[in-house]
Formats: C-alpha cells, sequence, structure tokens
C-alpha cells in the first residue's frame, strides 16, 4: 500500500489522522514541521503528502513550493484559513488539493483516496478519442460508462448526457435551459428546472464534497460548467 | 562701532541741527541765487555814465540812455549851463538789465521843468556808491556778494542730504535696546502728527517765501527779511526732517498704522461691529448705505440745473460718486452671496457624506470665513469618526477571524476524535452522549464560520464581484440544491416569474450565499406539507425577490429583532444554526447594492430582495 506523510505541528490532528489512514490501510509518516517533512521525503518513499499551512519553521506554502521543485507526488493542504485567496495561493504554488479545518476524516480519507488513484494508476491511461477526461473524471462514450478516479460511477442516461455535453466543452458555461434543450431535445418552457436537480444529483456522484465541487462547478445566476481544478483562479 | 554710531544721541542731535542748518544754508543760497539772477540784478556792467537826451519837444519828452548801467545807476537830468545842478533825477532804472537801450519818459512836461524845448541839455547816468553805509542797497549788495552761485547750495545740499541719511539709518536705535525704541514723538498717533506737522510747515513755507519776496530782498534791510525768512524756512525744515525721522523710526518698528488715529477709530468701529450679533450687522450696515446714498445725493447741487460755465467737479464728481459708490455696494453684495453659495455647496457635498468637501476660507470673509471653518471643522470631526470606526471595525474582524481560526484546530480535534470514539461502538447512555457531542461539535464548526462571514459581510471586507445575473437562473440552480432537503422537509417551492429574462447585477456567489441561507432557515423552520412561494419581479430599474413561507412554530417576534444577530425564531436554541443567517444575507445584499426586508403577519414569513436591475 501507498506511503502517506502527515505534516501539521498540531500532535493530536497527526495522531487522529494516523489513526484514520492507517485503518484504511496506509503506512504513515509523520512529520511536525516542514523541514521535517522535507527530510523525510529525501529518506523514504512517499506517495502523498497532507500538510498544513501554519507550521513553525517553514510553512505548508513554503514547503508545498520546495518539493514541487524535484518531485510531483500528490500534495494535500489542510487549514484553518478558508479565504478563496489562500485557497488559490496553495493551489497555484503546487498542491494538488485543499481542506479546509474543521474537516470530516471521511473527507479526507476520500480525498487522498482520489489523489492516490491518480497519482499511481492513471498516469499511463491510453487515450483514445471516444475517451473524455478532465482531471479525474473520466467518460468512455463507447462503453458509456463513467469513472472518477478509476472508479466506476452509475449515473442516469440523463446524467450521463448533461456530464458528456458538459465535458465536450470544458469550461463553457451552459445555462439551464442551454443544457435543457441539448439534452433533452426539446424548447425549455420552463422547465429548465429540473436540470438544476439533475446537476445537484451529478455532482453528489462525482464530487467527494458536493458543495464545494472540484469539476462540475455553479457559475451562479449563469449556469454550470465542467473544469478541472485550479485551472480559474477565482 | 556702527551700533555706537547708530545710538549715540549726542551725535544724532548734532546731526539733526547740522543738517536742518545746511538745508536752510542750501535753500537760503538757492534763493538768493535765483532770485537775483532771475531779476538780472547786479549783473551789469557799468562802462559809461553819460547820455544824451535830445529835448526838443514841448510837451513829455524821451530821453535816451544809451550804453550800459549797472549797480543802482540812477539817471539825472542836468542843464549843460549849470553843471552839477540836476533838473530831474529818476533812481528806477537802475535794475533795469544790462546793455539796454531804454526810451524813457518823464513823466512831467520839460516846460514844468523849466526845461526849455529845443535847447540841448545833457543827461548824466549817475552811478550809486552801493558801499556807502548809508546806502539802501548796501545790503543786498552785500547779499549778492556772498551768492557765488549753485555750488555752494548744491554742496551744502549734498551735505544734508548725508545727513539725512545717517538720521533715517539711525532712527529709532537707543544705547541698551535690542529692538526699534519709540521716543515721545513716536508715540504721537501718526495722522495727527503729520497734519499737524503739515499746517505748520506749511503756513512757515508762506511765511518764508513772502518775506524773501523779491522786493522785500531788493529794498531795505537784510534785517527785514534774513531772520524772519531764514527762521521761517529752517523750523519747516526742522520739522519735515523730524516727521521723516519719526516715520522712519515708525516703519522699522513696523508700527505705521497701529499708531493712528485712524487706525483706533477703525479698530473700535470693527470691534463694535464684532460684537454686534449678525442681524444688527445687516441692519446697520444698510442703514449706512442708505446714509450715504442721501448724502451723495444731496451732494449734488441740482440735478437738472447745468450752470454756465459747465463746472466739472460740481457737476459730475457728486454724481459719478454716487454711481461708484452704488456700483461697489452692487459688487460687494455679489461677492457676499458667491461666498454664501460656496458655503452652501460644502454643507451639501458634507450632508451628502463627502466628508472631504472643504470650504476655502482663504476667499471667504467676516462671519462668513467663521462659518466655513466651523464647517470645515464638523467635516474633520466626522471624518474622524468615520476612520475611527472604520478601523475598529476592520480591528474587529480581524480579531474575529483570528479566533475563529485559533478555534478550528482544536475542534478539528474534537471532531476527529468524537468521530474515532464513535467508531469504538459504545453502547447504552454514553452512546446518546456522544451524539450530543457530535451534534454540538457541529454546531460550533458552522458558528465559528458564520461568525466570520457575518463579521466580513457586515463591515465590507469581501471582494465584491457585481455581474449581470440571471436571477431565474440562479433561483432554479439554488432550488435544484435544495432539492432534496425541501423534499425531507415536506416542502415545495413554486416560482412564479415573469415571461421575459430578468437579468439583475449582483454577486452570484454572494447572492447564491444569500438563497443558501434563507432556503436553510425555510427547511428548518417552515411548516411540513406547505408550500414556500417565490415571486420574481422587476420595475424601476430594480428587480425584487419575495419568499413567502408559513412558520412551524408561532411567531412571537418582531421582524427587526429577528434581523438582530444570534436571534432565532426559536428562543430554547434547540435547532441547529447560528441565529446569524438572516444578519448575514441582509449584509451580502447591501454590499451589492442591494436590500433585504423583512415582514412578518401571523405565520406568513415573508423576505423581500432587491437588486439593481442590469
Amino acid at each position: 500500500m501507498a506511503n502517506i506523510l502527515i505534516c501539521d505541528d498540531e500532535r493530536d490532528i497527526v495522531s487522529a489522522l494516523t489513526i484514520y489512514l492507517s485503518a484504511e490501510g496506509y503506512a504513515v509518516f509523520t512529520a511536525y514541521t516542514g523541514q521535517e517533512a522535507l527530510e523525510l521525503v529525501q529518506q523514504q518513499e512517499i506517495h502523498l503528502i497532507l500538510m498544513d499551512i501554519m507550521m513553525p519553521q517553514l510553512d505548508g506554502i513554503a514547503a508545498t513550493a520546495k518539493l514541487r521543485q524535484s518531485s510531483n507526488i500528490p500534495i494535500i493542504l489542510l487549514t484553518a484559513k478558508s479565504e478563496s485567496s489562500d485557497k488559490v495561493l496553495g493551489l497555484n504554488v503546487g498542491a494538488d488539493d485543499y481542506i479546509t479545518k474543521p474537516f470530516d476524516p471521511v473527507e479526507v480519507i476520500a480525498r487522498v483516496r482520489s489523489q492516490l488513484r491518480r497519482y499511481t494508476t492513471l498516469g499511463g491511461m491510453e487515450q483514445r478519442p471516444s475517451r473524455l477526461t478532465i482531471g479525474g473524471v473520466a467518460l468512455d462514450d463507447e462503453a458509456k460508462a463513467v469513472t472518477v478516479d478509476g472508479e466506476p460511477v452509475s449515473l442516469t442516461p440523463m446524467e450521463y448526457n448533461i456530464l458528456r455535453l458538459l465535458m465536450q466543452h470544458p469550461g463553457k458555461v451552459y445555462s439551464s435551459a442551454q443544457i435543457y434543450e441539448l439534452v433533452w431535445n426539446e424548447a425549455a418552457l420552463g422547465s429548465e428546472s429540473a436540470v438544476a436537480v439533475h446537476i445537484r444529483h451529478l455532482r453528489e456522484k462525482i464530487e467527494i464534497n458536493p458543495s464545494e465541487p472540484r469539476y462540475l462547478k455553479v457559475v451562479w445566476g449563469l449556469g454550470y460548467k465542467m473544469e478541472a481544478p485550479g485551472t480559474t483562479a477565482r | 562701532m556702527i551700533k555706537k554710531l547708530r545710538c549715540c544721541l549726542p551725535l544724532k542731535a548734532a546731526a539733526f541741527l547740522l543738517t536742518v542748518l545746511l538745508a536752510t544754508a542750501s535753500l537760503g543760497l538757492a534763493i538768493l541765487y535765483l532770485r537775483c539772477h532771475a531779476a538780472g540784478y547786479f549783473d551789469a556792467a557799468y562802462e559809461d555814465s553819460s547820455a544824451f537826451a535830445d529835448i526838443s519837444a514841448d510837451i513829455a519828452w524821451d530821453y535816451l540812455v544809451r550804453g550800459v548801467a549797472r549797480e543802482g545807476t540812477t539817471v539825472g537830468v542836468a542843464d549843460p549851463a549849470l553843471p552839477g545842478a540836476l533838473l530831474y533825477s529818476d533812481s528806477a532804472p537802475a535794475f533795469y538789465d544790462a546793455y539796454w537801450q531804454e526810451t524813457m519818459a518823464l513823466d512831467q512836461p520839460a516846460r514844468e521843468l523849466g526845461l526849455t524845448p529845443g535847447k540841448d541839455y545833457r543827461v548824466t547816468v549817475y552811478a550809486l556808491d552801493l558801499d556807502a553805509p548809508d546806502s539802501p542797497y548796501r545790503g543786498s549788495y552785500l547779499l549778492f556778494q556772498l551768492r557765488g552761485g549753485l555750488l555752494p547750495a548744491a554742496l551744502s545740499a549734498a551735505l544734508a542730504l548725508l545727513g539725512l541719511g545717517y538720521l533715517l539709518w539711525a532712527a529709532g536705535w537707543r544705547r541698551g535696546r535690542e529692538t526699534i525704541y519709540l521716543n515721545w514723538q513716536d508715540r504721537i498717533p501718526l495722522d495727527l502728527y503729520l497734519a499737524a506737522d503739515a499746517i505748520a510747515v506749511w503756513y512757515l513755507v508762506y511765511y518764508g517765501t513772502r518775506v524773501t519776496d523779491f522786493y522785500n530782498i531788493s529794498s531795505g534791510s537784510p534785517l527785514t527779511w534774513i531772520l524772519p525768512g531764514l527762521g521761517a524756512f529752517f523750523l519747516a525744515i526742522a520739522l519735515t526732517l523730524a516727521a521723516l525721522v519719526t516715520l522712519a523710526a515708525r516703519r522699522k518698528a513696523g508700527r505705521m498704522w497701529e499708531n493712528t488715529l485712524c487706525c483706533r477709530l477703525f479698530r473700535s468701529v470693527r470691534a463694535f461691529f464684532r460684537v454686534l450679533p449678525f442681524a444688527w450687522r445687516t441692519a446697520l450696515g444698510v442703514a449706512g448705505y442708505l446714509a450715504v446714498n442721501v448724502f451723495l445725493l444731496f451732494l449734488h447741487p441740482n440735478i437738472t440745473y447745468f450752470s454756465y460755465p459747465f463746472d466739472f467737479w460740481i457737476q459730475v464728481l457728486p454724481l459719478a460718486a454716487l454711481v461708484g459708490f452704488n456700483l461697489l455696494v452692487l459688487a460687494g453684495c455679489t461677492f457676499f452671496s458667491w461666498q454664501l453659495q460656496q458655503l452652501e455647496r460644502t454643507a451639501k457635498a458634507l450632508a451628502e457624506g463627502n466628508l472631504e468637501a472643504k470650504a476655502d476660507t482663504r476667499r471667504l470673509f467676516f462671519s462668513l470665513k467663521r462659518h466655513g471653518e466651523h464647517l470645515n471643522a464638523i467635516g474633520d470631526g466626522m471624518n474622524r469618526a468615520v476612520e475611527q470606526r472604520m478601523r475598529s471595525e476592520r480591528l474587529k474582524t480581524e480579531l474575529i477571524t483570528n479566533v475563529s481560526h485559533d478555534i478550528k484546530t482544536p475542534l478539528t480535534s474534537i471532531i476527529s476524535y468524537v468521530d474515532l470514539l464513535k467508531k469504538e461502538g459504545l453502547t447504552g447512555d454514553a452512546a446518546d452522549y456522544l451524539n450530543i457531542l457530535d451534534r454540538q461539535s457541529q454546531r460550533l464548526r458552522k458558528l465559528t464560520e458564520d461568525v466570520v462571514e457575518a463579521s466580513k459581510a457586515s463591515t465590507g471586507n469581501l471582494p465584491v464581484d457585481l455581474q449581470p445575473i440571471q436571477v431565474r437562473e440562479i433561483v432554479d440552480q439554488a432550488l435544484g440544491d435544495y432539492d432534496q432537503r425541501l423534499g425531507d422537509s415536506g416542502l415545495q417551492a413554486v416560482v412564479g416569474a415573469p415571461e421575459e429574462v430578468l437579468t439583475a447585477l449582483a454577486d452570484g456567489k454572494l447572492l447564491w450565499r444569500v438563497l443558501d441561507n434563507l432556503l436553510s432557515n425555510v427547511c428548518k423552520y417552515a411548516q411540513p406539507g406547505s408550500r414556500v412561494y417565490i415571486d420574481l419581479a422587476a420595475g424601476e430599474g430594480r428587480v425584487s425577490l419575495a419568499m413567502k413561507s408559513i412558520s412551524r412554530e408561532m411567531l412571537n417576534i418582531s421582524a427587526e429583532e429577528l434581523m438582530e444577530r444570534f436571534v432565532r425564531a426559536d428562543a430554547s436554541r434547540h435547532t441547529e444554526g447560528s441565529g446569524l443567517g438572516l444578519n448575514i444575507a441582509k449584509s451580502l445584499m447591501e454590499l451589492m447594492g442591494g436590500s433585504l426586508a423583512l415582514s412578518i403577519d401571523g405565520d406568513l414569513f415573508r423576505v423581500d430582495l432587491t437588486l439593481r436591475g442590469a
């Protein structure tokens, strides 16, 4: 199984996360400062790092920047700061994901698993023209199958069609009415509110935290779009 | 050395006396020279003492003096047969210019003088001996010998100027004093001093010029004019010099204007005006204006009657003064109104919230200046208060954010370990207690987030990106997100919207948070099985959204109270939530330039959102 490095100056949080991740079968290494984390990465083969931002001696942002000079192992930042500017800074420096404290342990595990799967299995995935991928989400139009981080997800036909439409044009914003007309193939006469419900269900299936979607983003008041994380800095 | 020179009193007194003497001498010499010269007095050269007259006429006859008369020459007519006996003598011609050739008329017929017409007489020109002790011309002659031309006059004038320079330079300095010292004469009110001085000087000059009149100089004893004349000039010059010196001293002390009767009068009038209330001042001002107008009107002799010869000063001047005065007052009134307008503009800007607005008090006068200064002080005070308030709000937000960050770290541990405990499979009461711990730690988590958001939203510490937003779309999106929860609460959402697309100016993320908070409230507090109505409308450049629901509990609380922070509809606080939702929503709406209003009618709970249309 994978080796995970947990780095936080708060020992109780480190030990709690150790318990969770050990229970999942991961080998856990711990560090309490950014400096320690950098040393451990040199000594051990680490597959994923969970890193706090506010730490004494070399904070999480600086440590991430240093690590990114030599390696591309997944880094998930943990922090009590929830401002979007902090998230953007973390992602720009090279972090792969971002979890704000206080976190739900289940969500942490899900994100760890997602990042690891992408890191270990998706790297050499063959590319076929019928295959659409955005980040960890892959849609195979021949098999009518969708996988998130390699895990198959079962979608209803309508959900599948909406996802395909959005994935065909990553970053493009579709309004509810447009989605309705393109997916249902009929004029939207006040029935586009159904689209929002479908999208919500779709988000619950492909996102770890539907309220903070990584891929299927809500552009409030305008529509929806599919996008890889960190492509829009806002 | 220099200090000594300018402080030495005896030196100054001597210089004063000397300067006056030199100036007087210069003046006297100049007068003498100019007088003598203008009259051509004494300038002729005496060459011939005889002339011939042809007395042939029966009546008045002429005699001719050919040649030159000089130095008080007198002319006499003598009979050649009677040598030495003057038939007639005349002294007047003596003062005519040189090289004259003049026909003189005897004022008596020759016959009356005992001259025989046709007979030859010899006319003798007699020269007077001016040096003779009994000569009436002796004084003039002596003076004439003194005149010496303009050079001595110029020389003494130059010396006098030197003395004047020294006196002006040294004026006001006194031994043992660092600053300008004003002596008794410097302390006399200047205008009084100058007026008295001018009158005295004028009289003395008048007297002096009369005494040293040509006729007085040329005849009689020098004593009749030298002493009084030069004395008058001496005094006049002394007074003038004293005035110049005191002017210099006053100027050096910078007190030319202060020490005048005019200044005192002006100041006391001004002080009187200052004490007067503004209304009284205005009344007095208008009264004064009318009085001056009436005076100027009466000053004019008769507007309809133009006397001949046309006298400019009497006819036109009063009229010009009247018109000029009124134009001046008009300009003053305009300027006054302009100042008022400036003040009004500033006050208006202040009232509209532009605290940077300032009245330019440099261009304001009298009460208006003070008024402007007060306005500026109000603006400054308000500015300070606002700044202080902003700073304290910012500090508050920072404090809340920091505290919340600090709370989040232990809270993470608590939530994690509560979750781990749950996995231990506790049974009985322990499991119930653990559930309570779980629920309360989740509440605490929500609370820490809401407190930060509420503080940021109320202080405007959030980035706001206003863009045209389709209101219908965002309502659908929000309802799509809440589909599950509304269904769980047994609620049905009904959206009423007009045909056209409603576009509002808003920040999508913030508007979503508003709708999120409102829908979350509805799910928590609405009567299960009821409907939630969301009505959209547009009008007057605004887009409005009304959300109506039926409360589950009786609402014995006012809408105002509900809007307060930490107030919730259920006083027992059993349900989850921080009580900040509505407050945050309201702040966010205001940040976007919109508004949020609550109304409660029985169990009907209604929220009205308005946004600017795009």
